[in-house]
């Protein structure tokens, strides 16, 4: 039981701490000092060049310069530990991209430091929908053919992924959950050998972020032959989603967005999520990242926390489920 | 050092890496679903690896070894141990300090040592040089090029 | 023959002066980026994308094309001067070319690099403007099984880079696959050999060990012998003798040839091509024996094949927007940054800037023939500089180069230990080049033997099923047929003296 002496000295405690954590927000960003923003892959990559278009933007709305840093390795580990290991005051933030971020710590065997509690969320910035594609030629145009083919031949038809254990893979593994099939699945790695493989009739189907397919399929190379989202998209008006194909699939996309070391104090949070909501409604931004196949979503920082929980539950099967099939 | 002794040698320490690589991969699982699992390549290149170990150390044995053979290399004198030493002690010193001091303060650190250990004491040409390869290679590379190299005192 | 007159169009674009300025301002920077040991041609146009961003978009791809081949032939000169090879595919370049420069020919080796590489860039280029899209529709063909016995291909040539004794090759290259092991298995995302750290996650930093084995083992075995190479080799002539170019020429041309054709194969990398090369040059010389004590074919098949290489991994980014490269894919990241998507659409609607482009690597191989010719007395004179003062500089750039690859000071540890891998390499008489290859070949195998096995769920006869690769299998094991009995002659004349 709290005594009364003990609780005042918790208040005067908290107030003291509020009233350094306000300092510190009012002085935020400080000035001339430049907020380091870690990308967790490969420069030239999607989330690289989405952090670069967003970088210039944010660097206006706080008045101090913000740098994009590529810290790959290990799938994102390595840069999403980095920067839940840097000091939290603001000046570093990381581009956290979901599910991968989340299968570090979900994939138990790892044994990974970094978890869901080293990031606290800033603003959720952009989704990127996965599509289910096959090669032009092929005679299946839509979901109900794979299914129909897949049923006639189990194990058969060969459907690639862009990396074991990667966010294609969990599409395939949704995909296959949902429709009740089994695909003999091929990993490759990332999108772009995937997408050699299909044009060379390696594989009958793949899955991967509509943005890295639209260029094919508006070419005539390729034809995506569902979204794996719930609304259609915008880039692809005339393909059915596999909500509307009638089987449970879950939706499965890449979604992207900032975050702070854990200890970053609220205000600091707060201003960044308004700089956030702020750049998201820039309409020549918008434009530019639909082009690129992502949808441009703000959440602010509880929404996006509570998106974070609920792909942590949705993904832990999945990932199970791609384990199990790898044995 | 005879080419028996320098082979004798190294056979042990291939089985030795053999015998690492080989526990290790029993740990691992051998054969998936549909083909060789994580633990299959460890597994055969440990054996392999132990085979050609063995193949060294009997070659060693036999009662020509070596014959017919250019000499091996010398093992270096004492001296030339010593600056071998100072080189990896130097870079080791940069690995460990960099990131803590900055690339720039570490690497002049470890060139004068270099330097000195090999040498050449011509401050005229010695402190031009460690500059140049610490400060100067952290302003082209660093400030100009963007390598992002760690930064210390002053920015350095 | 549309395409030679919108070429046409295209070199009025690139030999604008502000063009030329961009290409020449890349091949300038590619060369000194390439030149520091480490920061290869994918990190070396990393860097610059933030760049790319603030010029126009024909300018920013001018350049940072220039950048990427530029850095590709810099690499050559500290392989040559310093046996410290710019990134893995240049490893091979170091056996024949350091030697070259250890008797006084560093000249002719940094001349024929630089006259091979523009070869092989040009006819690659002219390539990509004339053959482009049939050939890519045929590279397509090459599927993981196809890879794989492609690689088998490569791995079998081992044999070739052993000098005297074949047994000692193959521990170096057992040893490097045993190496390539370190990491994530590509068939259940098992962790091996990380001892928990997870910067070992995705392998070990080839950039690291290339580093340690080549650049700083060659340091630590000179270091400790004061004498001999603390002073400078004699410079000899600097340009090629009429019988360099008389010996050079063949291997420029296959080493185009093999360059062009596998930079086509998506996922192959570089390190086949410039190894296939020095293999194929090996076996047809008159006097393999004399491979790795400074013949110039030995430098000339390989480095034509880099860039022949290097322009040709080129076409599936224009024709299918495939990057088939890290460093390719870098580059289709400046593309994007600027707006433009690169892949089928790009000729259709972007077409200006595509022929543009294209024309600029013509022009810009020529400028970097131009600009490094006269550069090789000069990156020849650095000889000249005391061993002691060179030996500070070579550590200094190894740190820099191997650390800014991941801006991890994890991977200065690591060359360190292959600096004394390289250094004990030395003194044993092992081969440090098998451990390099088949560092750099092992997982691409093992990935590619698990796709073509998730292919036919589990039937290896799916490698034989194929024509392709089971063709290719079959002169990968004659390639072994050949060397084991050339292996076998040499032991019974051995045993006849």
């Amino acid at each position: 039981m709290l005594t009364r002496r003990s609780a005042l000295g918790a208040a005067i405690a908290t107030t003291a701490a509020c009233a350094t954590r306000v300092a510190s927000a009012q002085e935020y960003p400080t000035k001339g000092r430049p907020i380091v923003t870690i990308v967790p892959s490969t420069a030239g990559g999607g989330t690289d060049v989405a952090a670069r278009l967003a970088a210039p933007l944010l660097a206006r709305e706080l008045g101090v310069p913000v740098e994009v840093v590529n810290r790959p390795g290990a799938s994102m580990q390595l840069g999403l530990t980095e920067a839940a290991n840097a000091r939290p005051d603001g000046h570093t933030l990381v581009w956290s991209v979901l599910p991968t971020a989340a299968s570090i710590y979900l994939d138990s065997e790892r044994g990974s430091p970094f978890r869901r509690e080293s990031l606290a969320p800033i603003a959720m910035y952009y989704g990127a929908p996965f599509g289910i594609v096959v090669r032009a030629d092929s005679p299946w145009r839509s979901i109900a053919d794979i299914v129909a083919a897949a049923k006639a031949n189990p194990g058969k038809v060969r459907g690639g992924t862009t990396g074991f254990m990667s966010t294609g893979h969990f599409a395939s593994i949704a995909f296959q959950n949902g429709t009740g099939t089994r695909l003999a699945t091929v990993n490759f790695q990332g999108g772009g050998p995937q997408l050699q493989a299909l044009l060379g009739g390696h594989i009958d189907v793949g899955f991967n972020s509509i943005g890295e397919l639209l260029v094919q399929h508006k070419a005539g190379a390729v034809r995506v032959v569902g979204v794996m989202d719930k609304s259609r998209s915008e880039l692809l008006p005339d393909v059915q989603t596999t909500a509307e194909s009638g089987h449970a699939i879950e939706p499965i996309g890449s979604d992207i967005g900032l975050s702070a070391p854990v200890q970053t104090p609220r205000p600091i949070l707060e201003r960044l999520s308004q700089a956030m909501r702020t750049i998201t409604q820039d309409p020549a931004l918008k434009a530019r990242m639909l082009e690129l196949g992502n949808t441009v979503t703000y959440l602010d920082a509880q929404d996006y926390a509570r998106f974070w929980d609920a792909v942590d539950a949705r993904f832990k099967p999945l990932i199970e489920a791609a384990k199990q099939q790898a044995k | 050092m005879t080419a028996r002794a320098r082979d004798l040698g190294l056979g042990a320490a291939l089985l030795a890496i053999a015998a690492f690589f080989g526990h290790g991969a029993l740990g691992m699982r051998y054969f998936t679903s549909i083909g060789p699992g994580p633990g299959f390549f460890p597994r055969w290149l440990a054996l392999l690896l132990a085979l050609l170990g063995a193949a060294t150390l009997l070659r060693a044995l036999l009662p020509r070894a070596g014959a017919g053979e250019p000499p091996p290399e010398e093992l270096p004198g004492a001296a030339g141990a010593l600056r071998v030493l100072a080189m990896l002690g130097a870079v080791a010193f940069v690995a460990l300090a960099m990131e803590r001091i900055g690339f720039a303060p570490a690497m002049l650190v470890a060139s004068l040592a270099t330097m000195a250990a090999l040498g050449l004491r011509d401050m005229r040409v010695v402190l031009p040089v460690s500059l140049a390869a610490s400060f100067g290679a952290h302003l082209v590379f660093a400030r100009w090029l963007g390598v992002p190299l760690p930064a210390g005192w002053l920015g350095y | 023959m549309d395409s030679l007159w919108l070429l046409a169009g295209g070199f009025a674009t690139a030999l604008q002066p502000a063009n030329l300025a961009f290409a020449f301002a890349g091949c300038l920077m590619g060369t000194l980026i390439g030149v520091l040991p480490g920061i290869g041609p994918a990190a070396g146009t990393a860097m610059l994308i933030p760049l790319a961003g603030a010029l126009d978009p024909t300018g920013a791809i001018i350049m940072l094309a220039a950048i990427y081949y530029g850095a590709m032939y810099g690499g050559t000169i500290t392989s040559v001067l310093a046996n410290t090879p710019g990134e893995a595919a240049s490893a091979v370049t170091c056996i024949d070319g350091y030697a070259m420069a250890r008797t006084g020919r560093a000249g002719p080796a940094l001349a024929i690099a630089a006259i091979g590489s523009f070869v092989g860039g040009i006819v690659a280029t002219i390539g990509l403007v004339l053959v482009a899209l049939p050939l890519t529709r045929l590279a397509l063909g090459f599927g993981p099984p196809e890879v794989f016995a492609l690689l088998a291909v490569g791995l079998a040539m081992v044999t070739a880079l052993a000098s005297r004794s074949a047994i000692r090759a193959l521990v170096a290259a057992v040893l490097g696959m045993l190496v390539a092991q370190v990491g994530i298995d590509p068939v259940m995302g098992t962790a091996r050999f990380t001892f928990g750290r997870g910067e070992l996650y995705e392998g070990v930093s080839i950039i690291a060990v290339v580093m340690g084995l080549f650049g700083l083992g060659e340091v630590l075995s000179n270091v400790e012998r004061r004498a001999a190479p603390m002073s400078a080799p004699a410079i000899g002539s600097l340009w090629l003798t009429r019988r360099d170019a008389r010996d050079s020429a063949g291997a420029v041309a296959r080493g185009t040839f093999i360059g062009f054709f596998l930079g086509l194969v998506p996922g192959l990398g570089s390190m086949v091509p410039t190894f296939l090369s020095y293999a194929v040059e090996k076996r047809l010389s008159p006097t393999p024996e004399r491979f790795g004590t400074g013949m110039i074919q030995g430098v000339a098949g390989p480095e034509t094949a880099n860039n022949a290489y290097a322009n040709a991994a080129l076409i599936p980014l224009f024709t299918l927007g495939i990057p088939s490269s890290p460093t390719i894919a870098v580059l289709m990241g400046a593309f994007m940054v600027n707006g433009l998507v690169p892949g089928p659409t790009l000729f259709t609607e972007h077409a200006t800037f595509a022929w543009a482009v294209i024309a600029s690597l013509i022009v810009g191989n020529a400028m970097l023939l131009v600009l490094n010719l006269p550069l090789v007395p000069l990156w020849v004179s650095l000889l000249r500089i005391p061993y002691p003062v060179l030996a500070c500089v070579v550590v200094a750039f190894c740190v820099i180069g191997v650390y800014s690859v991941n801006n991890s000071a994890f991977d200065v540890w690591v060359m360190l230990l292959f600096g004394v891998v390289g250094y004990a390499f030395r003194k044993l008489d092992l081969p440090v080049a098998p451990m390099v290859l088949t560092l750099v070949l092992a997982p691409l195998m093992e990935r590619t033997l698990r796709q073509s096995l998730e292919m036919s769920g589990g039937d290896m006869s799916i490698f034989l099923e194929r024509p392709l690769s089971a063709s290719l299998l079959a002169a990968a094991i004659g390639v072994l047929v050949l060397s084991a009995l050339s292996f076998l002659r040499a032991v019974r004349a051995d045993s006849e003296v």
